[in-house]
């Protein structure tokens, strides 16, 4: 093909882009990466639709799908990034320099979809003390001390129990990942 | 979940965002929700033109409109996240549609809470525009300040989806009941300098930004390193439109492998064994075989050798070269982790590293500290000599921290040996610091004022905290042989030895195409390479098998350059600057030096005797003339071009294709240097000289430069030929 032919296709691009695929094979993964921002589920619902028609109004190229998905990334990123400014709140991006590493080593490759199935695998090897722990932070958003009284343990061993499951958890979901 | 992710306390030692969100999407079940039909229907809405582009920026005049009822809705998941998001979401109206039914109490409320917020974003915006006072004046300058401190990654967010805006109705009219309080938080600081890699060279005075002092980054594994290299490049390709050149076939690709890693081309019968296998197996049957062959070492030490060298005194094929050479070879052979071999050379531990020290320390200390800075700390210091950093994008480093520096260096020189054209370093430091009085360093302020330089490593603690350090120059080895700054510098050096130029110029006023996504990505390099224990063949290992290594150069010649658009034009010169195509058009260091490019840019301007304006690099130029003389071209434009005389000296194609092109940063930088009436000529030639670390301005720089002006007649221009020929002049 030839250069201006090329430079055609990119105008026309957007033209022939199906959104509904596009969102169909990016959208959950969007939707996790902002979530891993910060993001509550209703934002994360609102930027994830800004992102893709914000990436649509564009002259956009499909170079494969990894390219894509890490195009829409820093897209939703800026989204969210833009989002935090105009309300005037403090970005939760203290270590977003290593966020990308960490999306690659958990979601890179599939949107996350075999993490979370490993994930979900993973945790029913728990104890039961853990899972309930995990359960009460992560579903109820319970405070440590809140969880700590629940299991009749001390702050610091809810603490602890938190740290050893969730490192549990990681060990377990990188064999299944491997 | 924000406030899970900032209780640091409950996961002191392991932070990863990712897996707690995923973790709690796998304890709550709560999934992604199916947006398809949300985001098409608002899409197509938005191509119908039902709401209207752009918004009206009052947010007053955007709050009435009451919330249409009626509508099924559309979303098959919809669950109860996006209920509550239609408050503030833009094109939801599906969605939202579907919910106000069941909501139209709540609706009531939310309508006289948009009301108010109506009325006092409405009185707001009229006091402001009416009764100007100092706290509006105030707010006002906060907003442009908070607004120009955005890195240039976030630019598309000024382009905010406009269409959400427009149905925002509820959001904003909370934003107009929020006017007063973000005005109360703009006094705090935005964190934004923490949004990842956005700006490298940032204004602030630290210098000696620690990757290490955050979380430990995950060791990722080579496959996924590759993949983090060619995703970063194909957003960068993407944001920019680039198309890239095709890739190399797979004949040439390993070829090119085997010359890179191994600085030799496989023989023919090594070819034909390689011929049965599938493509991958291939590529990595040759990486394996170079990395594990002597030849590698020798290569990469040779390499290695000559970007430490550039600039100094010392030419490639002497003895101490090779000396050095050897070294390192025999240490990239042995696998040894790159700190230790910097921290080594540095120190002077060995008689490698004499040579090196007494290359860069020919000339002087402020010499040594501007090599030491480009080669080692992926910095250029010199312009922090004799005044803090200007250019908002310029590196952040203070002249205190300078003059620190050059204050380390204090008793290390390079004296003649016994034997001639060889030159030894002369390490006085230990006797120096031994004294009952300690040496002393003072540099002049732009003000006048004297200050006494501190013996202080680049993060501001003394030179005696390193243990174990005998002297400041063994102090600064060790500091800078374990800095981020030195990984940051390998990973330059080898991308520029793999694909031809750095990935991240020392300065970004050299070149700022896609600074932010290759920042990014040097950094994430960088954090991998240390992951992995600093080990350099496993680095080089990443960079070749990336796309962009693959990718071929751009074929072009005159008369198709000639003919090309405008828009053929910027991608070629956009594709070779984000490495989207081999560097072939004139990227490459021109041989001979500043001296030689400067004099060729001279020539090339003299013969087309109307100076600068008439290659503006906007499509045909008369650079092209002589060849479209040889092959008449149908094209009537080109015919019309005034014909040259066909002894003419062509210029690289390169050169017409890059030049000119300049960016903002770029072009602020000259503008300045231009109005400057405090700086004569000659110290306008050394501040551009100088923001290549590998190049000095002698005096045949400036008289070059002074043909140039009296050529041109035009500072702006000239000093635009001078910034191109220390881009790509080698440091010969």
């Amino acid at each position: 093909m030839s250069a201006a032919s090329k430079e055609t296709s990119i105008e026309n691009a957007n033209a022939e882009i199906d959104l509904t695929a596009l969102v169909t094979l990016h959208q959950h993964g969007v939707w996790r990466y902002l979530r891993a921002l910060g993001c509550d589920a209703s934002l994360a619902d609102d930027l994830t639709q800004d992102t893709f028609l914000e990436v649509m109004r564009r002259p956009f190229v499909q170079y494969n799908d990894r390219a894509t998905a890490a195009y829409l990334r820093r897209v939703a990123h800026n989204f969210f990034i833009s989002r935090r400014r105009r309300d005037g709140r403090m970005t939760v991006t203290e270590h977003a320099e290593s966020l990308e590493s960490n999306w690659m080593r958990w979601a890179g490759f599939d949107s996350g979809d075999r993490s979370i199935e490993a994930l979900t695998s993973c945790f029913e090897h728990l104890t039961e003390r853990a899972k309930l722990a995990l359960r009460l932070r992560f579903a109820e958003d319970s405070s440590r001390q809140s969880i700590a009284e629940t299991l009749g343990i001390s702050e610091h061993g809810a603490k602890n129990l938190m740290q050893r499951a969730k490192t549990q958890l990681r060990e377990c979901v990188e064999k299944k990942l491997q | 979940m924000n406030e899970k992710q900032n209780d640091t306390s409950m996961n002191s030692e392991w932070i990863d965002p990712v897996f707690d969100s995923l973790l709690q999407e796998a304890v709550t079940g709560r999934h992604p929700p199916d947006l398809r039909a949300r985001i098409v229907s608002a899409w197509r809405q938005e191509q119908a033109g039902r709401i209207p582009l752009p918004i009206a920026p009052l947010a007053c005049n955007a709050l009435i409109a009451p919330p249409v009822v009626g509508q099924q809705p559309l979303t098959a998941n919809s669950n109860n996240s996006q209920a509550a998001s239609s408050a503030t979401s833009g094109v939801a109206e599906i969605s939202r549609e579907s919910q106000v039914k069941r909501r139209s109490h709540a609706w009531q409320v939310l309508l006289v809470i948009a009301a108010s917020g109506v009325l006092i974003a409405c009185a707001v915006q009229w006091r402001a525009a009416f009764v100007p006072s100092e706290y509006t004046v105030m707010q006002a300058t906060k907003n442009d300040s908070t607004k120009n401190n955005v890195p240039k990654a976030t630019q598309p967010n000024e382009v905010a989806s406009a269409s959400s805006k427009a149905t925002r109705k509820a959001s904003n009219a909370n934003d107009g009941l929020k006017v007063d309080k973000r005005v109360a938080v703009d006094n705090e600081k935005l964190e934004l300098e923490n949004v990842p890699f956005a700006n490298r060279n940032s204004t602030s005075a630290e210098p000696t930004r620690s990757i290490d002092a955050k979380p430990t980054s995950p060791r990722l594994s080579d496959q996924q390193i590759v993949e983090l290299i060619d995703t970063q490049l194909a957003t960068l390709w993407q944001r920019l439109s680039v198309v890239p050149a095709a890739r190399m076939d797979e004949m040439q690709l390993i070829q090119s492998l085997s010359k890179t890693l191994a600085g030799q081309e496989l023989p023919n019968a090594a070819v034909a064994e390689l011929v049965e296998l599938k493509p991958a197996e291939r590529r990595e049957r040759v990486i394996a075989q170079a990395v594990d062959s002597q030849a590698f070492a020798r290569r990469w030490a040779g390499e290695i050798t000559t970007q430490w060298l550039r600039g100094g005194s010392l030419v490639r094929g002497s003895v101490p070269v090779k000396r050095l050479e050897e070294f390192l070879a025999s240490e990239i052979a042995g696998a040894r982790p790159w700190n230790e071999v910097v921290t080594q050379v540095l120190a002077g531990e060995s008689a490698a590293g004499d040579v090196l020290v007494s290359s860069m320390a020919d000339g002087g200390n402020h010499r040594m500290a501007a090599r030491l800075s480009g080669s080692f700390m992926d910095s250029s210091l010199t312009c922090v000599r004799c005044h803090e950093a200007k250019n908002p994008s310029s590196d952040a480093n203070s002249q205190d921290q300078y003059w620190s520096l050059v204050a380390l260096l204090i008793g290390l020189d390079a004296g003649a040996t016994e034997v001639p054209a060889e030159r030894s370093a002369i390490d006085k430091q230990a006797e120096l610091f031994a004294a009952v009085k300690q040496p002393s360093l003072f540099f002049e302020r732009p003000d006048g004022t004297l200050e006494a330089a501190k013996f202080v490593l680049p993060d501001g603690k003394p030179w005696q905290s390193v243990a174990g350090a005998s002297s400041p120059r063994a102090a600064l080895a060790s500091w800078i042989g374990n800095s981020v700054q030195a990984d940051q510098a390998i990973v330059n050096q080898v991308w520029q030895v793999a694909l031809g130029r750095p990935l991240v110029a020392t300065n970004s006023v050299l070149d700022d195409v896609g600074a932010a996504e290759r920042t990014e990505l040097q950094q994430l390099l960088a954090q991998q390479f240390r992951a992995h224990g600093r080990h350099l063949p496993q680095l080089i290992g990443w960079i070749v098998r990336s796309d962009a290594f693959a990718r071929d150069a751009i074929s072009i010649d005159q008369n198709r350059w000639l003919q090309a658009p405008e828009s053929a034009i910027e991608n070629w010169h956009l594709a070779e600057m984000t490495f989207a195509a081999r560097t072939s058009l004139g990227q490459q260091a021109v041989k001979g030096g500043l001296e030689s490019a400067l004099a060729a840019a001279t020539k090339w301007n003299q013969t087309i005797g109307s100076g600068s304006s008439s290659v503006q690099s906007n499509g045909p130029s008369v650079l092209a003339q002589p060849s479209v003389l040889a092959q008449p071209s149908a094209d009537s434009k080109v015919k019309s071009k005034t014909p040259v005389k066909a002894d003419v000296v062509m210029p690289a194609v390169g050169y017409a294709i890059h030049r000119g092109r300049l960016s903002s940063d770029q072009r602020t930088y000259i503008s300045r240097l231009v109005a400057s009436e405090k700086l004569t000529w000659d110290q306008k030639v050394e501040h551009i000289v100088s923001l290549s670390p590998n190049q000095s301005a002698s005096s045949n720089v400036k008289r070059l430069s002074g043909e140039l002006l009296k050529s041109l007649n035009d500072p702006s221009a000239a000093l635009t030929e001078l910034l191109w020929a220390v881009q790509n002049a080698d440091a010969s």
